[in-house]
């Protein structure tokens, strides 16, 4: 199992600012390559690593056995929320930190990977589990808490080898709340299961 | 804490003796990515991709 800093965050350095988030994903196949992981790989995607996941598997095709995406954001959520999903993200005009300056690039890069092709689950023919979160937790207005569900489920629904898990008692925060979740769609994916 | 649960759950269920992780800086093109590399039995590499 790989669990990594992306660029800016934790322990990584910070790179370029322009770093894109098609360029991260092909930085952290060179590094599993360097670091002579198996190339038979499953990726688990919580939140916005959700939109990196699917990425990952449209550029590595050969690469990517399964997904499991945790409450992940995802372009049929883009597409139908619009611009209200834009007004939820977090500005940050002036970086006090690196963190900061990460979460800056992050945010000025997400509606060019949100609509990017390799954003789009349409086409993967691979197994995906996604665990949608049982409790509420947009609490905006327009809700914004029924197109989320309805884009998990949609995306479950796509295809054959697709399945939908509800993390009851669990807002976004499934890690810390139901990675009993997480662990299973895991363990299944990793038997060759869905 | 919650990935190191889940480290060792696909780790026991691979049949394997939890070992320490390779903790590692690695050149990721020009800058260094900080990487955890836990080694299990089955050739399949578990990737963690977190939120923003």
């Amino acid at each position: 199992m790989v669990v990594y800093d992306r660029a800016g965050f934790g322990q990584s350095d910070i790179g370029p600012m322009d770093l894109t988030p098609r360029r991260q994903v092909e930085q952290l196949d060179r590094v599993l390559t360097l670091l002579r992981t198996p190339p038979d790989r499953i990726l688990m995607g919580h939140s916005y690593g959700g939109l990196m996941a699917v990425a990952h598997a449209h550029l590595y095709p050969g690469k990517v056995r399964g997904l499991v995406l945790v409450d992940p954001m995802n372009q049929r959520f883009v597409t139908a929320t619009g611009d209200a999903v834009y007004s939820t993200v977090p500005k940050i005009e002036h970086p006090a930190n690196t963190r900061d300056s990460a979460l800056a690039r992050l945010v000025s890069t997400f509606d060019g990977l949100a609509k990017d092709p390799t954003a789009s689950d349409a086409d993967l023919t691979i197994p995906i589990v996604v665990i949608t979160a049982g409790e509420p937790f947009w609490g905006k207005t327009p809700d914004m808490d029924k197109p989320w569900r309805a884009s998990h489920t949609a995306i479950a629904e796509a295809r054959p080898g697709r399945r939908l898990v509800v993390a009851e008692g669990s807002k976004h925060d499934i890690p810390a709340k139901r990675p009993d979740t997480i662990i299973d769609a895991a363990v299944s994916l990793v038997e060759g299961k869905t | 804490m919650i990935l190191a649960a889940a480290v060792l759950s696909l780790q026991s269920i691979a049949g394997h003796t939890l070992a320490p992780p390779l903790d590692t800086l690695v050149d990721a093109g020009g800058y260094r990515m900080h990487v955890m590399v836990y080694r299990g039995a089955k050739p399949v590499t578990v990737v963690m991709e977190v939120g923003g």
